[in-house]
């Protein structure tokens, strides 16, 4: 197990180093640079002084070689150019925790939700309660979360209904745990999709656990429905969303940019598609990086689960 | 067993979520519109400028400024612009249209128009520090310093010598600018350079703190809590991309004339919310585009709020690529130019695709913008509106003109539908590719030509094309820098930077340097308007399109308000709030 760990690590390595390789390459190649809107306007002169600041004025290899001998000695791609002093990390200082927050408390109540809602729909399978919530998923899933976001703003901001606050975020003392009354309109914009996903996953693996023979077996043994249930098939049909839940997590800290948007949410997701729009290479670079760190860990940790949960599975045995 | 804690921690958290989505949290000074009362003030006897009821709570809400750079000296954008117009203080500061003195309280310009001196009002620092001359002359000093690379540099380089040291040929000690003494400032000019004042009171003018600077070194200007202030406001609290609170600076000369207390600034990028909170009185103004315009125009209509127009004196116009290899390979001629120039008529244009918004162009220079104490634009005749009338809806005539221009040029056919041209547009939104399309086919109909559109959604893509010259005629906007109409005329000058047709003309260059020798205002109006009128009725180098123009809303609450022209996007020392 180690060393497969170990394995993988030395893989992710590799896979960073040719995503951070090829964003550079990509991200050069395109006509245009951070500073173009810039300096769009500027007298010549100006333009060559502030294009050699910056060194655009060096070929693409001498730049991505510089770049890279940064990552090594100081561990960072270096300043944003858009935002003179900005860099990645100082930004994912402020920015990270909120993000963290936000999707804690999606994920705690669209999946929990979402769960829940599929077990009573497999249950109960055929009644009105499962049409209702499957079109209820239905309308979930369909419905962008900007339309929702601004809604929810609409009737239970300004409205006569609530009177949350319309934006704002916690911060300072109460970044973590206060400030509820910001949070729960933006919690539940982001989990309707997950409420959406996570019920009809449930139904369709409890609808199949329902299905197997062993359930069979355990209902002419003569439990009673709720051991039936409990005992078998909720146990056999989680090991489909112990193995998306990773992703969901991943997916999640990408940030919501609508979202963030609509409530001005200082997150992630915001902040990085800024720097792609503006082409603020130091900026893309660390967070293409860091993103693609999550996700090679997720992809990991997703293996490793499928291992635990289902015991046919061997990480790492043999060629 | 694994299995069964897991699903007895998701029953648990699941109770936890819920009773989190049922609750209702205090949370005190966070974020939001929190309006809890800031304590009484005496401010109830005091009466607003024009005789109001003041209301006993001075503070403002709005929208954060996107700064970029908190270093003076790097500013280039509206935004951060307006950051600066609240806590600084320049020499002169723009009231209505008009600049006032401000930092200066009086100065005097020698005959020869190349001497100015400038007399500094006593004025304090946020820290207690005077403001004084030599302050200012660091600033230019700072400004100069090539390795800095700032982008408005060139602001500075009618100063005798200043480009000169930019360029590192000779010592600041030669540059005209000096100290006479704490409150004497004295310009020397290259040539004269009758709106240098308005240049001057540009936010990269101020004066700056150089220990200040030092003490944050390399980090200064990425932090606004590293600002020193010499203007009516100053920072309290201020986080990135979410909030900034500035409150009155008691330093400044004029404290008393300011009336807000604070200023809370949030950052709202979504237009939906920025008008949900409007709408709930919890932000004071808000800009409009789109749908939002019609629906906010008629509240203000009927009194619900205040309609501010200004604040963006902006042309937009197609620039036509003059050079022998454009794709077509005929936009060298004028004629062909013109032709195509004349089919499209710019009041229709803006009654079909804008509704009427914005005022139509048949000029450059857009109103608003002054010849000493006259608007341009009411003095100088818009050089095409007639000549047009006599093309408009005509395609015989302008086929004509189209073919005249082809014999000259020795390509001449019969067949025009073998022609194409290529169009360079620019735009994310739908509005903007409706516009292009209906350009092409007022074109094409007109002319028989083939228009080959190609619209680019990307600033970085649509520059390089442009400064590549490939297109035949392509979507172009300047905004004014300085109010004078050479911020607009001197775009055009052979080998400017935004000259992306590249449009060279002997005549025009020398009218451009008789306008930098020439102060008498009578004369510089001849000028601009010869220049205006060969750059796009003879020469066709650009046909005009429409003067743009912002709507924006205010709270009724809130007066005294500003969008200024220049400078910045907001002004807050002449705002205060009613009793309502």
């Amino acid at each position: 197990m180690a060393k497969y760990i170990i394995r993988r690590l030395l893989e992710m390595l590799i896979t960073l180093f040719l995503i951070v390789t090829a964003t550079f390459f990509l991200l050069s190649a395109i006509p245009g640079n951070a500073l173009t809107s810039k300096i769009a306007k500027l007298p010549k002169t100006v333009q060559t002084k502030i294009i050699q600041k910056y060194g655009y004025d060096r070929p693409v290899i001498e730049r991505y070689v510089i770049t890279m001998k940064g990552l090594i000695i100081k561990g960072d791609f270096g300043e944003s150019i858009i935002r003179p002093g900005e860099t990645f990390a100082k930004n994912l200082k402020a920015k990270l925790p909120v993000t963290i927050r936000l999707s804690i408390q999606q994920i705690l109540l669209g999946v929990t939700a979402g769960i829940l809602l599929g077990i009573i729909a497999a249950m109960k399978r055929g009644s009105y309660w499962d049409k209702l919530i499957l079109v209820g998923a239905m309308f979930l899933v369909s419905m962008p979360s900007l339309v929702i976001s601004l809604l929810l703003q609409k009737y239970c901001a300004n409205g006569d209904i609530l009177k949350l606050p319309i934006i704002g975020w916690p911060k300072g003392k109460e970044l973590w745990l206060g400030g509820w009354k910001y949070t729960i309109l933006p919690t539940i914009a982001g989990s309707c999709s997950f409420i959406a996903y996570y019920s009809r996953l449930t139904k369709t693996s409890m609808l199949e656990s329902i299905n197997q023979e062993y359930t069979l077996t355990a209902r002419a043994k003569g439990l009673s429905e709720m051991q039936i249930v409990k005992n078998h098939v909720i146990r056999n049909s989680f090991i489909p969303i112990i193995t998306v839940l990773p992703s969901t997590v991943a997916g999640i800290l990408t940030g919501s940019l609508f979202i963030e948007r609509v409530f001005s949410i200082p997150g992630m997701g915001r902040y990085y598609i800024e720097a792609v729009q503006g082409r603020d290479i130091p900026i893309v670079l660390a967070g293409t990086t860091f993103y693609a760190i999550i996700t090679v860990i997720t992809m990991l940790i997703t293996d490793i689960l499928y291992g635990i949960v289902d015991p046919r599975i061997k990480i790492g045995a043999g060629k | 067993m694994r299995l069964k804690k897991f699903f007895n921690l998701l029953l648990v958290t699941g109770l936890f979520a819920a009773s989190l989505a049922g609750c209702n949290g205090s949370a005190g000074k966070s974020a939001g519109g929190d309006t809890a009362a800031t304590g009484q003030t005496s401010q109830n006897e005091k009466k607003g400028p024009n005789g109001e009821t003041l209301a006993s709570e001075q503070i403002a809400h709005g929208q954060q400024f996107h700064v970029i750079t908190f270093d003076t000296a790097q500013v280039g954008d509206s935004e951060s612009g307006s950051f600066f117009l609240a806590t600084c203080e320049g020499l002169f500061r723009e009231n209505h249209g008009v600049l006032e003195n401000a930092g200066c309280e009086k100065y005097e310009v020698s005959e020869d128009g190349l001497t100015y001196t400038f007399h500094l009002r006593k004025n304090k620092w946020s820290d207690g520090v005077e403001v004084v001359a030599s302050q200012y002359k660091d600033t230019i000093e700072r400004v100069l310093n090539a390795d800095l690379a700032c982008p408005y540099a060139f602001f500075t380089f009618p100063i005798k010598n200043a480009e000169k040291y930019y360029n590192g040929e000779c010592d600041f000690k030669e540059v005209g600018v000096e100290a006479v003494d704490d409150y004497t400032l004295k310009f020397t000019l290259e040539a004269p350079e009758p709106y240098f004042t308005d240049k001057l009171s540009y936010t990269m003018f101020n004066p700056i703190r150089v220990d200040n600077i030092e003490k944050y070194g390399d980090t200064y200007g990425t932090d606004a809590m590293q600002i020193l202030s010499c203007g009516p406001y100053m920072v309290q609290e201020y986080t990135a991309s979410q909030s900034t609170v500035l409150v009155k600076n008691p330093e400044y000369w004029d404290a008393e004339n300011v009336y807000l207390e604070e200023i809370d600034l949030q950052q709202i990028d979504e237009t939906a919310t920025q008008f949900q909170l409007f709408e709930a009185d919890q932000l004071d103004f808000v800009a409009a585009s789109g749908d939002y315009l019609k629906k906010w125009d008629q509240a203000a209509s009927e009194g619900k709020c205040q309609l501010y127009t200004n604040g963006d004196v902006a042309s937009q116009f197609f620039s036509f690529n003059t050079q022998e290899s454009s794709p077509s390979g005929l936009m060298q001629n004028a004629k062909v130019r013109k032709a195509i120039a004349y089919t499209l008529d710019s009041q229709t244009f803006i009654d079909s695709v804008y509704n009427s918004r914005y005022t139509a162009a048949y000029g450059l220079v857009t109103p608003n913008i002054k010849v000493g104490d006259k608007e341009y634009r009411t003095e100088v005749p818009e050089p095409i509106k007639e000549e047009y009338s006599e093309y408009a809806n005509n395609p015989e005539k302008l086929k004509a003109l189209f073919h005249e221009g082809l014999k000259e040029l020795g390509k001449d056919t019969d067949n025009l539908s073998t022609i194409t041209i290529q169009f360079l547009g620019y735009g994310e939104s739908t509005i903007e590719k409706d516009i292009e399309q209906y350009v092409v086919q007022r074109i094409q109909d007109n002319l028989g030509i083939k228009v080959n559109l190609n619209i680019v959604g990307d600033f970085g893509l649509a520059h390089s094309a442009q400064v590549a010259g490939e297109f035949d005629m392509c979507m172009q906007v300047w905004g004014a820098d300085y109010n004078d109409p050479m911020t607009f005329i001197d775009i055009f000058r052979t080998g400017g930077s935004s000259n992306y047709g590249k449009y060279s003309s002997e005549t025009y260059d020398k009218l451009l340097d008789q306008l930098a020798k020439e102060q008498d205002n009578e004369k510089r109006l001849k000028l601009y308007e010869e220049a205006e009128t060969i750059l796009i009725k003879e020469d066709v180098a650009i046909k005009p399109l429409l003067y743009r123009d912002k709507h924006s809303y205010i709270n009724n609450r809130l007066k005294g308000f500003q969008y200024p022209v220049f400078g910045g996007k907001y002004e807050f020392k002449y705002a205060y709030i009613v009793e309502e």
